[in-house]
């Protein structure tokens, strides 16, 4: 995922050095969310969980003494050179194709759920029982053995097989092969995704990239088609990227409760319900509806007080009630910023 | 249960006709209901001291094993041996995963854990409230062992063992030296008199065993290039760093026709399940390790065992090359040492023991525990048990001399011109019977690989070239015309 940063990065918009840590290891503040939903990085939420701060500063280090990017008070933007090298990367490097679609599903969770299936199905079709499942987890097991039994039958694994092929056919033939050497079977454990480049001739990086694309790619595939693979990934579909409480309160408001009912109902603070609210602002876009909480006059009043790039407003406190105040400045930043896109 | 009856389940349920040295003694030891403490060489068979009696007594066994892979080893093991009702509690479950399978012990026979989610007072709990036929301790030189592998929680286990009723309990070791036996019976509150001691020899005959003085790290990768590639089959080389694991594989990759892999704990658990499982299938000839691996690795056939690094004691040495001549096969264990590699390890355990210092600002809160990283834990127990600072102090003063003393003995078998052999197993207080033409390198006798008659392994050709993907996936699925 390393060089991959550089994607990430803009010779326009400054951005915000930890935002970016923050959105790939899955801090999801409201800060985070919302400068990550500006710089149009949200889908990489969570996409490196391990990353650790040394090593993503190294890797900035890197970047600037080679040229590539200006860090001014933890700001950074690229620079000419940085900018060319960025448009050079997406040339040589794998492209994602699914991108707008990883904060529907439950990324982390898809591959083992898959390779612990495959293997499920390829020992089944050898009729051998006696074998190290590659899971550990108690409820991937359960989940899998449940899936298998429901469907158990005589076409079972020729079903499973077709499917996939079904969606092998939709992939570039290095695409396809990738991700079948990717998976565990009866007497072969498959490979990892670093034998596997090397043996591909591609980048580390570009292996790690396309294994999370391919499977954001069957997971959609199988919500659209599928019956065996619907059933395998039905729970990772998520019922929004938004939080849990964050989604509660967002349809309870949708429901037409006012913040005030729901605080009460909730048993939440003000502010806690508020920040549901941004971030349901943040990833709903223009479905929010920003009018049930900024009235026309407010709505005039804030286009003029605040003007200019969107990016460098600075919050103004216009009555004695911060925590209001900076609720409505933020709300009418998401919506001019999604009306702009 | 008489001898005719052990044969008789041995037979039906594991479908062996004999039991191998020792086996049988443990066994009827746990069924008679004697703690027992088994100290059986790497590859004696040491699953089937607790599968056996499992299957004959009632109530869930609970293992408690000091590595996550090991442990992760171990349930794979099991359950490829067709046992289902295995399950892992372990820091890599979430809250709400590990409340799941707390909530159902009783439903499983077999139950893993580590010393320091066994001993936390609501897992306890749950363990009071079931049937329990025994607690095996796994690797019990552990509860006695100082330096990197020191872990605090292992001495809480002597209160897990008086406070969770349980019929018996079991400790298994591959090496304990008379004073770790003792040790390990007084960390866990066990008294030596009610303890029943079963001992196989550590001696493994058909293991080669020799020391490569080098000058040095390039003349490190030559000497290892040229053994590999004047060995068939299938071989082990252990570091004792991740970095350098992954960088000699790479290496050696590039220098042979061999396929060659690391494995340490830093990588994903997918990618070590299929690591270890393409060595065991034989498409992988070496492994570059961390002693991370092989703890639970059963496979009859590795050939050679090979130290890039010097281990931190003998114990540890014996136990890694043990992975090698499972099959009986003559085998062999190489450990390359260049001029100054001991103070690697004198380093890495200094590394682990805090100083004078770190202990009085640590006890007087005049430092930030977030910047100890592991040493904060171990300090933390100590304080938590209300000992003194310099208590502390003294404990390790006396973990740092006996590291030395440990490293001065592999420095005494990696020094000697006499029998290596005989330098193991005084170690162990046990006695060499014969130095042979294939007993080790000392008095003389040099490695002369072609003499050893290392037995030809049939490899496995291996494929280079990717097939394509309707090929690979008409391997995977089969289905019957």
């Amino acid at each position: 995922m390393e060089t991959y940063l550089i994607t990430l990065l803009s010779n326009q918009q400054p951005r915000r050095q930890r935002v970016i840590e923050n959105i790939l290891m899955n801090r999801r503040t409201l800060t985070t969310l919302f400068w990550g939903s500006r710089y149009g990085i949200l889908s990489w939420l969570g996409s490196n969980r391990q990353l650790e701060r040394e090593h993503f500063d190294a890797m900035l280090k890197q970047m600037k003494q080679d040229g590539l990017i200006e860090i001014k008070n933890q700001f950074i933007l690229l620079t000419v050179q940085g900018q060319a090298c960025k448009q050079q990367f997406s040339e040589q490097h794998y492209v994602p194709r699914h991108e707008q679609q990883y904060l529907k599903y439950n990324l982390n969770a898809g591959w083992p759920r898959l390779l612990l299936a495959g293997q499920v199905v390829s020992e089944f079709s050898y009729e051998n029982i006696k074998y190290a499942p590659i899971s550990f987890e108690d409820h991937e097991l359960r989940y899998v053995k449940q899936w298998f039994n429901n469907n158990k039958s005589e076409q079972f694994v020729k079903n499973f097989k077709q499917e996939v092929n079904e969606f092998l056919l939709t992939l570039s033939e290095t695409e396809a092969q990738f991700f079948t050497e990717l998976l565990v079977g009866h007497d072969s454990p498959g490979l990892s995704i670093d034998q596997l480049t090397t043996k591909l001739s591609i980048p580390l990086i570009d292996g790690e990239v396309m294994a999370t694309d391919l499977m954001v790619g069957i997971m959609e595939f199988a919500h659209c088609h599928q019956t065996l693979l619907k059933q395998l990934f039905q729970d990772l579909k998520l019922e929004s990227p938004i939080s849990h409480s964050g989604y509660i309160t967002y349809q309870l408001f949708q429901d037409q409760y006012s913040i005030e009912q729901i605080e009460q109902m909730r048993h939440l603070k003000l502010s806690t319900i508020r920040e549901h609210l941004l971030e349901a602002a943040i990833f709903d876009g223009v479905n929010f509806p920003y009018d049930r909480l900024l009235t026309d006059r407010q709505l005039k009043a804030l286009a003029v007080q605040y003007t200019g790039n969107i990016d460098d407003w600075q919050f103004k406190m216009v009555t004695d009630d911060k925590n209001l105040d900076f609720f409505d400045f933020r709300l009418y930043q998401i919506m001019r910023g999604m009306q702009n896109e | 249960m008489n001898e005719q009856q052990l044969h008789t389940i041995l037979q039906q349920e594991f479908g062996f006709d004999s039991f191998r040295p020792g086996q049988q003694e443990v066994i009827e030891s746990v069924l008679n209901g004697n703690d027992t403490l088994a100290i059986l060489p790497t590859g004696a068979g040491k699953t089937l001291l607790y599968q056996f009696p499992a299957k004959v007594m009632d109530g869930v066994v609970i293992i408690i094993s000091p590595l996550l892979s090991l442990m992760q080893d171990q349930v794979n093991r099991l359950r490829q041996l067709g046992e289902k009702k295995v399950t892992m509690l372990s820091s890599i479950q979430t809250f709400g995963q590990q409340q799941a399978t707390l909530n159902h012990l009783n439903q499983f026979k077999y139950v893993f854990a580590s010393p320091e989610t066994i001993t936390k007072p609501e897992v306890i709990q749950h363990l009071q409230r079931i049937e329990i036929a025994m607690i095996v301790i796994d690797e019990a030189h552990c509860v006695s062992q100082w330096g990197p592998e020191f872990r605090p929680q292992y001495l809480l286990v002597k209160t897990l063992l008086k406070t969770v009723p349980h019929k018996v309990t079991l400790m298994l070791t591959a090496t304990a030296t008379q004073r770790v036996q003792g040790d390990i019976l007084i960390k866990l509150g066990l008294s030596v008199k009610q303890v029943t001691t079963v001992r196989q020899s550590v001696n493994r005959p058909n293991i080669f065993l020799s020391v490569n003085k080098v000058n040095s790290d390039k003349d490190k990768r030559t000497e290892l290039l040229g053994l590999v590639n004047g060995v068939s089959g299938a071989g082990i080389i252990y570091f004792s760093s991740r970095k350098q694991a992954t960088q000699v594989a790479q290496w050696l990759q590039e220098q042979t026709n061999l396929n060659v892999a690391a494995y340490h704990a830093g990588m994903n658990q997918t990618t070590r399940y299929k690591i270890q499982h393409q060595f065991m299938n034989d498409e992988l000839q070496i492994i570059c390790a961390t002693s991370a691996f092989g703890m639970g690795i059963d496979k009859d056939n590795v050939r050679f065992v090979v130290h890039y690094h010097v281990p931190a004691n003998l114990e540890n040495y014996v136990q890694e090359i043990g992975r090698a001549g499972r099959d009986g096969e003559q085998s062999l264990a190489v450990l390359l040492y260049a001029p100054g590699d001991e103070y690697l390890q004198v380093n890495l355990s200094d590394l682990t023991i805090p100083s004078d210092a770190v202990v009085n600002d640590f006890m007087e809160n005049r430092i930030d525990k977030n910047q100890l990283g592991d040493i904060s834990n171990l300090l933390k127990f100590y304080q938590d048990q209300h000992l003194q600072p310099e208590q502390v102090i003294n404990i390790f003063h006396q973990q740092r001399q006996k590291n030395r003393q440990q490293l001065d003995k592999l420095l005494e078998y990696i020094n000697t011109l006499e029998c290596r052999r005989s330098i193991i197993l005084n170690y162990f207080s046990e006695n060499l019977l014969k130095h042979d033409l294939v007993c080790c390198d000392g008095l003389g006798n040099d490695l002369n690989i072609n003499q050893l008659e290392l037995k030809q392994s049939n490899k496995k050709l291996v494929e280079n070239e990717l097939k394509s993907w309707q090929s690979r996936l008409g391997k995977l699925f089969f289905v019957k015309s």
